[in-house]
């Protein structure tokens, strides 16, 4: 069965070889890679605890306690698999040139190298309709993801805050929450807050065109707001200046909140090499462990 | 290798180049709807007051421009300076024909001047005059009159042409038959040996000279004029009165005097003669033999003087520039076309 197109198989196929590592603990069903939140008896050793009533004698370590007279337990950490959820941002300003189709290749590709490394993807978008698939791991999980990917249309007036939420409700244990959005929604970064609260692992993918950042040359423009209808009329090359400055700190301002709270941030425009960036993200990620 | 233009005026409508300018600084430009996905970023600017300080296309400008200068060019007659066309230009002849009777002017006389007319009234001067007033709003270099006369004495002189401009030149042609020898018999009525006669004379017209000479006096029984007066105390004054004229001569036409003729006494000697000259004389102008010499021509006679600066003349050097004006407006067709693609 052939997958939807959303990404060519160039892009999904360079990054398999790169592993999706959560930096925070997390929990799931299937023993990985990636460490569990939970100290469990799996058989990578984490700490020493004193010794309670009621451990398990086969963890108690004799020698510690023919050294020290102090009775002490083992604990280990379990290594878990990851549930990586991709929400994915379905407001109208994100149908702007290509951005929608960067966010889908961005969101294909993320999807792609979870699955491929055995953990479990899910997809959420939230528009008039609620799309949600609930994150499963396997290659044929692959292809109902995709698919559904390839369907999202752009359109909606729902807040990209409303998938958020949802997010929040519909992850039951800790997972990898990866927002994909042009987060001109600005309470999205609250919920985002939210959920890293809860425990969850949060990467902000700030999805923008080119034509974002700075104006293009389009003599007198009359910009209708995507979102909102609200038109303004401008010079593009004498308000172009104006413009760019607001956008850079406003950007600016989105990465350091996100940081502040501890929340991964990739900033990617339809002008980036897309490959590169994620494995520049990637590879910063798995060095942060 | 220059150019010039036939009306230099028409070049004030050049001031015509602010209309594109101002139509492209002033027009405000459609506003192109742009869906964006935020306008939180942007603040409206007043298109109006940008729109007059940036010029936004200048080869659409210039094409404008260039446009509107060519049009005004074309209309301004513009005319190539070649060596070859100056020359033509010097040899160009404005002509004026004075002709001393309406007989046709010679043709070649006509069609080797550029341009010409014919002039012809009673008096050669009055004709002369006409020429001159057309040869002056003549532009081509070389200006003419030529006299077409026999120039019989009399009829002009020296001073019919001091009215000639310097730059205008006269010839002065002789022609019909003024040279002609003429033979014209005239009758004279006389009082002789207290008696009225009627003498007939002849005369020798030549180019030179004039030869009268009597050939025949025939008493005549009475006075085929009468002279009558208002009263009978009158009467005696006015038949002394006609014997008076009588004897100084009373030049009769050629065919003589036929029928007796009656007159009223004027009252005096010379307004009886001057009623009966009236009465009976012909003008013997036209038999006027003698004309000017051809010193007397040759001193009236002078050259064309030529110009330095010959007249330009329409070549139809406007059509090519006509056509540069067409090929920029269909440029300026496309370019716009070609913005409203991008």
């Amino acid at each position: 069965m052939s997958r939807p197109h959303v990404a060519t198989a160039a892009e999904l196929s360079t990054l398999r070889d790169l592993e999706f590592v959560a930096r925070t603990t997390v929990e799931g069903l299937r023993h990985g890679l990636h460490r569990s939140p939970f100290h469990g008896y799996s058989a990578e050793f984490s700490q020493y605890r004193h010794y309670r009533p009621g451990d398990d004698l086969r963890f108690v370590d004799w020698k510690r306690f023919a050294k020290t007279d102090r009775l002490y337990t083992r604990q280990f950490r379990e290594t878990t698999n990851l549930a990586a959820l991709l929400v994915v941002d379905v407001s109208r300003s994100m149908d702007y040139r290509d951005k929608f189709a960067l966010a889908r290749r961005v969101a294909a590709v993320l999807g792609t190298l979870v699955l491929d490394q055995g953990d479990a993807a899910g997809l959420l978008a939230v528009g008039e309709s609620v799309r949600y698939v609930p994150p499963r791991s396997g290659h044929r999980h692959l292809t109902l993801f995709l698919r559904e990917l390839a369907e999202l249309v752009p359109s909606s007036t729902t807040p990209f805050t409303a998938g958020l939420a949802r997010a929040g409700s519909l992850l039951t244990r800790r997972g990898l929450v990866i927002a994909v959005s042009d987060f001109y929604d600005e309470d999205a970064l609250g919920a985002l807050r939210r959920l890293a609260r809860m425990g969850h692992d949060v990467v902000v993918v700030q999805t923008l065109a080119a034509d974002e950042l700075a104006l293009p040359s389009l003599g007198p423009v009359e910009y209708v707001d995507a979102e909102t209808g609200r038109t303004v009329a401008v010079q593009a090359e004498a308000a172009a200046q104006a413009y760019a400055g607001r956008v850079r700190s406003w950007l600016d301002r989105v990465e350091a909140d996100a940081r502040r709270e501890g929340l991964d941030y990739v900033r990617l425009t339809t002008a980036d090499d897309l490959e590169r960036a994620l494995r520049r993200y990637l590879l910063s990620r798995r060095g942060g462990h | 290798m220059g150019i010039t233009f036939l009306q230099p005026a028409v070049w004030w409508a050049a001031l015509a180049v602010a209309l594109p300018i101002a139509i492209h600084l002033l027009t405000r430009a459609t506003r192109t709807p742009v869906t964006f996905p935020s306008t939180r970023f942007l603040e409206a600017t007043p298109l109006a007051a940008v729109s007059r300080r940036v010029v936004e296309d200048w080869p659409l400008l210039l094409l404008r421009v260039a446009m509107v200068l060519l049009a005004v060019a074309a209309l301004a007659g513009p005319v190539l300076v070649t060596p070859a066309r100056e020359a033509a230009w010097r040899a160009r002849v404005a002509r004026a024909v004075v002709l001393e009777d309406r007989t046709a002017a010679p043709e070649d006389e006509l069609r080797s001047a550029a341009v010409s007319s014919t002039f012809a009234r009673a008096r050669l001067r009055d004709a002369v005059a006409d020429a001159v007033r057309w040869a002056e709003q003549q532009q081509p270099s070389t200006r003419e009159i030529v006299v077409l006369s026999t120039f019989r004495r009399g009829s002009t002189d020296a001073a019919d042409f001091a009215v000639v401009p310097a730059s205008i030149g006269v010839r002065l042609v002789r022609t019909g038959n003024g040279s002609a020898v003429r033979e014209r018999r005239i009758g004279r009525l006389t009082w002789r040996d207290g008696r009225a006669v009627r003498v007939t004379e002849r005369l020798l017209l030549s180019p030179r000279s004039t030869d009268v000479r009597e050939e025949s006096a025939q008493p005549l029984s009475e006075v085929p004029i009468r002279v009558t007066a208002a009263t009978p105390d009158q009467q005696a004054d006015a038949d002394a009165a006609l014997r008076a004229v009588l004897r100084r001569g009373l030049r009769l036409p050629p065919a003589g005097l036929l029928e007796p003729i009656a007159v009223e006494w004027p009252g005096t000697v010379e307004g009886l003669a001057r009623a009966l000259e009236r009465r009976l004389a012909v003008s013997l102008d036209a038999w006027e033999p003698e004309t000017l010499t051809d010193q007397e021509l040759a001193a009236i006679a002078r050259p064309p003087a030529p110009s330095e600066r010959p007249t330009p003349v329409d070549a139809g050097d406007r059509r090519m520039v006509w056509a540069l004006v067409l090929g920029l407006l269909v440029a300026e067709l496309w370019m716009r076309q070609g913005v409203t693609w991008r």
